[in-house]
């Protein structure tokens, strides 16, 4: 019989012997989400480098977007950024409105026209949000403008 | 039967604990700091990028006999000067058991499918989808923890076990996990 090439190594308990076992109590993790939330970290400058990225990703994709892959990546990967930064700082609603974003994109197999004019609405939505301080679930105009990119998004066909 | 050669120590006590966060956003990385503090956490350390996380790995890691090792290393999936993946990759193929075996945690915003395949793939041990929060941050680390996995080396891969084990069904109760189960776990990613 032909020797096995893979190896099982068995599953160390080093750090259950250096740090127990069992559970967090639920009041060390409220506290540790509560340091969280109460970071008084604004997102407005944070995304700024994100958004700039995402601008020069758009203007060069409008020039030239025969690569798919390098036009794709250069769009998602400063809205994955911001999708992540602003969930961690009270912006539920640009989180949000990012992820759902992001799964659209991840269903365009070639980009077009109307995939980058989604992105540079985005752009300027998130533009929009952060000057006018729309954090949290962005309210009653964070839905609207939330149903209404979905919409977009379910819409979508692409350019023959 | 041999007996453990450590005794446990009482159940969470994560002052002992040492963490390396890689993040390349220094906001990013001080949230995740004063988080994974108030969990207990004292020793954390920070590191702006892939290469700065590998020279620290090094640092604590490389002496076997070292009493400050590094007990896992969360980073972020893109960064300059290397990324996570790149990073776990570099962890993994280490010659060195107390660091090509280091628990790994990789964080990111992509979607959870993908971030979950690569992270699966380059041999880390859990994945985390950005936004983060204090409940997902303490999943991760306790399930490290908890449920250690045996590490598989093939040919072409180093790293934990990539089949999860599962639940034998028993009699006619197929569904090992209830939908609202099913949703959580979807959640936790």
């Amino acid at each position: 019989m032909a020797k096995s090439k893979s190896k099982k190594i068995k599953a160390s308990k080093e750090l259950q012997f250096k740090v127990g076992t069992g559970k967090i109590d639920e009041k060390v993790i409220k506290d540790a989400q509560k340091a969280l939330e109460d970071s008084k970290v604004d997102f407005a400058p944070l995304a700024r480098p994100d958004l700039n990225k995402l601008q020069k990703a758009i203007d060069a994709a409008r020039e030239d977007f025969s690569d798919s892959d390098a036009v794709m990546d250069s769009i998602k990967t400063p809205i994955m950024n911001l999708k992540a930064n602003a969930g961690s700082f009270d912006y539920e609603f640009v989180s949000n409105l990012t992820g759902m974003i992001l799964m659209f994109f991840e269903s365009v197999d070639k980009p077009d026209k109307k995939v980058i004019q989604i992105a540079d609405v985005l752009h300027k939505t998130i533009l929009l949000a952060l000057a006018y301080n729309m954090s949290g679930d962005g309210g009653k105009n964070g839905k609207i403008l939330f149903e209404t990119f979905e919409q977009i998004c379910k819409k979508y066909k692409p350019s023959t | 039967m041999n007996a453990p050669k450590q005794k446990q120590k009482d159940p969470y006590s994560l002052k002992s604990f040492r963490v390396l966060v890689a993040d390349d956003y220094p906001f990013m990385a001080d949230l995740m700091t004063s988080m994974i503090r108030e969990l207990g956490v004292e020793h954390i350390l920070l590191a702006n990028s892939g290469a700065e996380a590998k020279e620290m790995v090094m640092m604590f890691n490389a002496d076997p006999g070292s009493p400050n090792h590094i007990d896992m290393v969360i980073t972020d999936w893109l960064m300059p000067g290397g990324d996570g993946d790149e990073l776990i990759r570099w962890i993994r193929d280490s010659k060195k058991d107390a660091i090509k075996f280091l628990p790994v945690v990789l964080c990111s915003a992509y979607t959870s499918e993908e971030i979950v395949t690569i992270a699966r793939d380059s041999g880390a041990n859990e994945a985390m989808v950005k936004p983060i929060s204090a409940k997902k941050m303490a999943d991760r680390i306790l399930h490290v923890i908890n449920h250690p996995r045996p590490f598989i080396k093939t040919p072409n891969f180093f790293g934990p076990d990539r089949r999860r084990r599962l639940e034998k069904y028993k009699g006619e109760e197929r569904r090992v996990m209830k939908p609202d189960e099913v949703k959580e776990t979807h959640e936790r990613l």
